[in-house]
């Protein structure tokens, strides 16, 4: 208490400007970096194909839906065509397709921070200049989150500007969709970064650290599916079998749900594509990615943009959450850091 | 000039050693294997779920006379191994490159960031021993590690009372060979890297680049190339309500060119890559073994011999022998120049 007040103003000062210089120099070495270049140039070609698509099926929606809804014999409504097509279906192919490559991006940008500053021997210098380890660690982490946000919100102007230029105006509530799925995939690889900070704070060579956030990458995208899809064999059972009562096929039915909330929340991906298509598709009320199943409202002009993600708050809930708690951890292995 | 082995006897013998021992590889090799039993798991649970779904279909048309069998519900299951097989091979496609990359990126970078490089290169040792060495004792750790999954399986298809036959464990032994040499493939890109990269997270960056250009961009633009080829055809129009059979002939013929000519793009621009190469044979294997299983519908197809499978599978051989070679190739010019300080 006593040497605060002997020197309150510098520390103060030297407590915001420390984390901001840090956070400064941190994101424009993202934003210069061969490799984060190189990702985001694979990102963005990744992105290419499926966004094109989405302009496709948006125009090819505006003209069924403009010839009028197609009754089968039978006054049976063809589906397809019923409902005008909304800006954000351009954007609902996106979050399956950039998982992969977004998450990986997302490992190359953080599994060095700290590691190779260990390995080349800077970070003992960086340490006996008047700035605070959690400065440090603070600012290295929102220097890569704000370099994450420049380039989904860049994608986002550019993707925005595209609709544009092909005559798609997105309404209020489309531009409000697009922009949570922004979020949510900001978030979705805040979370890899997040994780491969970690990673490079514990493992001091960087090769090292790499490979293991791309071990860890591979158990929840590999590992957890597949045994979710075990354990919907031993702990669900099979499908009933024809002829089976329909007690049990409910209780067959609320098994299957909870294991599958169960598995896509512990599963990055399918959580974030879970999120990311509530968030562009407010009338969404299943996703079930163990059998692939997704289920929709009948369109009656009522939803709003957050309707769905109310629908999922717990995993709206993991996705923004988990990247803090990662970068908890991470803070308290640097703090703890030996440093010789 | 007399070829003197044993020295990159002795730099292979320790490199393998050093992998094995490796926690990471381990790990690696561990996951795979988890993989595997997941697989086996999955692939009888399927199956004798569709075997009792077959059974209960079976029981029910025997007892009510106006209820046929359609051939569709009414086929039994495929045989198990196949299912377990073309899982392990889809799963193996996305995944079994961690373990050639684990293996391969820090062979050269990480002598050079440890500094051991040049005490290693200040012992009686030629600089082409060293990479030869190391390569040598990579590939014998990787069809060493290739093979565990494969032996998992058949030790769990022999515990589960599977019958295997010489011809299923033929098409094992090739579905390991692919996986060989597909592993062999990145292990190349890693090295290639490793020897260009003073550290190995940059190595490692730079190979996962080009793991993402060859599994998620490739397949889409041979796609997309293969589309616009067979544009240049226009997809013909069935000719009207009653057509003669020079128009179904004529119109079956354009169709097949407009097939043909899609296939060869897409094929060729997928044969440069790995990945198409490895799941394309894997596609083959599983269609092959479809036909060499036991009451197919009934309709038994005939056993390809082996001259047949690798005479259908020789581009993709070609070229997943030519991807690594060329990597490697690129290392060991690079290592031979290196400039160490």
């Amino acid at each position: 208490m006593n040497g605060d007040k002997t020197s309150p103003i510098r520390n103060n000062r030297s407590a915001e400007s420390g984390l901001l210089t840090v956070a400064r120099k941190e994101l424009t070495d993202h934003l210069t970096s061969r490799t984060f270049l190189v990702f985001a140039a694979l990102l963005v070609v990744v992105c290419l194909l499926p966004f094109q698509e989405g302009l496709g099926g948006y125009h090819a929606t505006a003209e069924a839906y403009a010839a009028g809804p197609v009754v089968h014999p039978g006054g049976i409504v063809d589906e397809f065509g019923s409902s005008p097509p909304s800006a954000a279906d351009v954007y609902s192919r996106l979050p399956g397709a950039l998982s992969t490559t977004g998450a990986i991006l997302a490992i190359a940008m953080g599994f060095d921070l700290v590691s190779r500053e260990r390995q080349s021997g800077s970070l003992k210098l960086l340490l006996v200049r008047p700035v605070f380890r959690d400065e440090i660690i603070t600012g290295k982490a929102l220097g890569g989150l704000l370099a994450l946000a420049t380039l989904v919100f860049a994608g986002l102007a550019v993707s925005l500007g595209i609709l544009l230029v092909d005559g798609i105006v997105p309404d209020t509530d489309a531009l409000v969709s697009i922009l949570l799925f922004a979020l949510a995939t900001v978030a979705f690889l805040a979370f890899y970064f997040s994780l491969a900070l970690t990673i490079s704070t514990v493992v001091p060579r960087t090769g090292k650290a790499f490979l293991c956030a791309l071990v860890t990458f591979f158990i929840f995208t590999a590992l957890v599916p597949t045994a979710g899809a075990v354990a919907k064999d031993v702990v669900v059972g099979g499908s009933p079998l024809p002829g089976t009562s329909p007690d049990e096929r409910g209780d067959y039915q609320t098994r299957l749900d909870l294991l599958n909330s169960v598995v896509t929340a512990f599963s990055p991906q399918w959580n974030y594509e879970l999120v990311a298509k509530s968030a562009l598709e407010p009338r969404l009320t299943a996703y079930q990615f163990l059998e692939g199943h997704i289920t929709h409202l009948p369109y009656d002009g009522t939803a709003h943009p957050t309707d769905a993600l109310a629908r999922f708050w717990q995993n709206a809930l993991v996705l923004f959450t988990a990247p803090f708690v990662l970068f908890g951890i991470a803070y308290l292995a640097f703090q703890r850091m030996d440093v010789r | 000039m007399r070829i003197d082995l044993s020295r990159v006897a002795i730099i292979a013998r320790k490199e393998f050693a050093d992998h094995l021992t490796d926690r990471t590889f381990l790990l690696v090799l561990a996951l795979l294997g988890i993989l595997t039993l997941l697989a086996l798991e999955q692939g009888l649970a399927s199956y004798t779920h569709q075997m009792e779904q077959y059974l209960a279909i079976l029981e029910m048309t025997a007892h009510s006379e106006h209820l046929t069998t359609s051939p569709l519900v009414s086929s039994p299951p495929a045989p198990v191994l196949r299912t377990i097989l073309s899982i392990m091979g889809r799963s193996f496609l996305l995944f079994s490159p961690l373990l050639a990359i684990a293996v391969g990126f820090d062979l050269i970078s990480g002598e050079r960031t440890t500094r051991s490089l040049r005490t290693l290169l200040s012992r009686p040792v030629y600089r082409d021993e060293v990479i030869t060495g190391k390569a040598v004792g990579g590939t014998a750790v990787l069809v060493f590690a290739s093979a565990v999954p494969y032996l998992l399986v058949l030790a769990g298809a022999l515990v589960a009372g599977l019958t295997v036959t010489p011809y299923d464990a033929a098409i094992m032994a090739l579905y390991w060979g692919a996986l060989v040499f597909y592993l062999l493939a990145y292990f190349g890109v890693a090295v290639a890297f490793s020897a260009f990269s003073e550290d190995g997270g940059r190595a490692l960056a730079w190979t996962m680049a080009v793991f993402i250009l060859f599994s998620v961009i490739v397949p889409v633009a041979a796609e997309d190339a293969a589309n616009s080829a067979a544009s240049s055809y226009p997809a013909p129009a069935w000719p009207g309500d009653n057509p003669t059979p020079d128009e179904v002939q004529q119109y079956l013929e354009e169709r097949s060119s407009r097939y043909a000519a899609y296939n060869g793009v897409k094929n060729t621009i997928l044969a440069l890559s790995p990945n198409g190469n490895y799941e394309t044979m894997v596609q083959m294997l599983t269609s092959l073994h479809s036909g060499g299983g036991d009451g197919d519908g009934g309709a038994v197809a005939e056993k390809p011999g082996l001259e047949d499978v690798l005479g259908r599978f020789w581009q993709n051989i070609v070229g997943l022998v030519a991807f690594p070679a060329i990597f490697l190739a690129v290392a060991y010019a690079r290592f031979m120049r290196i400039d160490l300080r």
